[in-house]
């Protein structure tokens, strides 16, 4: 029985698991719909007034006032999530599917426009890179431009990690492995006491597990030329570590938007 | 046997080129080009995994009211740090606001330790982020016969184990 993934498997599974971060991510926001309130935090009469939307030409002010509003907000995050679950069902239809991952592509990047003033969220931002590439495919779904988008997919992923793992390394607390501790002692960060106390009675275990998250992260693009069975040991620290990340940190959407890319790099790496 | 490239694919190809390499570029210089794409990546498309390179600072955020016998209220703390459940990995809608709150907080502690003595630091309730602070602290229950509203912003300081808050920022009575 062969093991090899084929790209239109390899596409689907890509939507099917992007389209399970949408529809958390949707649900969640529509769940905090008192915050959009008009006069709650997130309400658009008191976002209007921020200089990057009172700045816009007018035409753009009545759009916006139209679309960012209570009701059409919460229209527009539905929208969003039902193209998650359209998206998660029918990944291959030809209506449907393409046009989920349309309104997903539109409403994901408006999300990233009204959040500005507050900052984009990082997993939306790289939901997005994923969507557009879907998207593209979609629009046309021939051979060479579905192996493309599924190895812009799998180089992108490698990219956000080597720049992760960069960073950190470049970071005289992170060089020093104490760069993994400050994490795990910010109570706001992880409020798992618990957990806390084991690394500051072992700090060589959080300085040893530090270097290992920097050097993985760095090596990562390895993972799309080792080859078989070798870039199988990268994929599972991959999901070892968001699934870390997604209990201890409680950044959970993360695991769906980073894991959603591994099928591309399967592909890819095979 | 080969079919031959369309221009459509080719063009199809070239975006998906041009934004891995948008993105390399971006996530090299991202620093000194950050009023550029301020102004017109409107969408974010562009981004820098930086992840947990460096680590924000812990905060809490209390507020206390002035009656109208002049009188204050002991200060009350606002928890952004919700308890932590097992189901967070799956849904954890309260971190959409909390999250933004403790962004926020740094922002304006860190923004004005850099402004510190300026007139933008004597403007900083002019601020958005200020405002928006502002507007969650006067969303929390209100004490009969409240004339005034002030929030307090504190920073952890103490070692791991036993955390220790100084206060950051304080901010002016705001009326209801």
């Amino acid at each position: 029985m062969s093991m090899m993934v084929t790209a239109i498997q390899a596409i689907e599974w890509c939507t099917r698991l992007l389209a399970v971060y949408v529809l958390i991510d949707s649900a969640e926001k529509l769940y905090n719909h008192r915050a959009f309130r008009p006069g709650g935090f997130f309400g658009w009469a008191a976002l209007r007034q921020h200089l990057f939307f009172a700045s816009r030409p007018l035409p753009v002010r009545r759009l916006l006032d139209v679309l960012f509003d209570f009701r059409g907000w919460m229209a527009l995050l539905l929208l969003r999530g039902l193209s998650g679950i359209a998206l998660l069902t029918l990944p291959h239809h030809p209506v449907f599917g393409t046009a989920g991952l349309l309104i997903v592509f539109v409403a994901g990047s408006l999300v990233n426009f009204r959040q500005a003033p507050f900052g984009a969220e990082t997993e939306n931002r790289f939901a997005l890179a994923l969507t557009g590439a879907l998207l593209l495919r979609s629009l046309v779904p021939t051979q060479l431009v579905t192996e493309v988008c599924l190895l812009f997919i799998a180089l992108y992923t490698c990219v956000s990690y080597v720049t992760a793992g960069v960073t950190k390394w470049v970071d005289p607390a992170w060089r020093k492995g104490e760069g993994l501790l400050e994490v795990i002692h910010s109570p706001d960060l992880v409020p798992l006491e618990r957990l806390a106390a084991f690394f500051r009675r072992y700090p060589g275990a959080g300085r040893a597990l530090a270097w290992a998250t920097i050097g993985i992260e760095c090596l990562f693009p390895l993972a799309l030329v080792a080859g078989p069975p070798f870039f199988w040991l990268f994929l599972i620290w991959g999901i070892v570590f968001h699934l870390t990340i997604a209990v201890v940190l409680r950044l959970g959407k993360f695991f769906w938007v980073w894991v959603a890319t591994y099928p591309a790099i399967i592909f890819i790496a095979q | 046997m080969h079919q031959p490239v369309t221009a459509t694919e080719i063009f199809v190809i070239c975006l998906l080129a041009g934004w891995l390499l948008l993105t390399i570029l971006y996530a090299l210089f991202n620093r000194r080009v950050a009023a550029i794409t301020r102004r017109y990546d409107l969408f974010r498309w562009l981004s820098a995994y930086q992840l947990f390179s460096t680590t924000a600072s812990d905060y809490r955020l209390l507020y206390r009211d002035q009656l109208t016998d002049d009188s204050m209220t002991e200060w009350t703390v606002i928890s952004l740090t919700p308890v932590w459940k097992p189901w967070h990995l799956l849904w954890f809608p309260q971190k959409l606001v909390t999250h933004t709150i403790h962004s926020l907080a740094d922002d304006l502690v860190t923004g004005l330790a850099k402004r510190k003595g300026t007139t933008a630091a004597a403007k900083i309730n002019e601020r958005f982020l200020y405002r928006a602070l502002q507007r969650y602290v006067q969303q929390q229950p209100c004490t009969p016969g409240l004339a005034g509203r002030q929030f307090r912003i504190d920073k952890l300081t103490g070692l791991p184990g036993s955390p220790e808050y100084s206060e950051a920022f304080i901010s002016n009575f705001h009326q209801p």
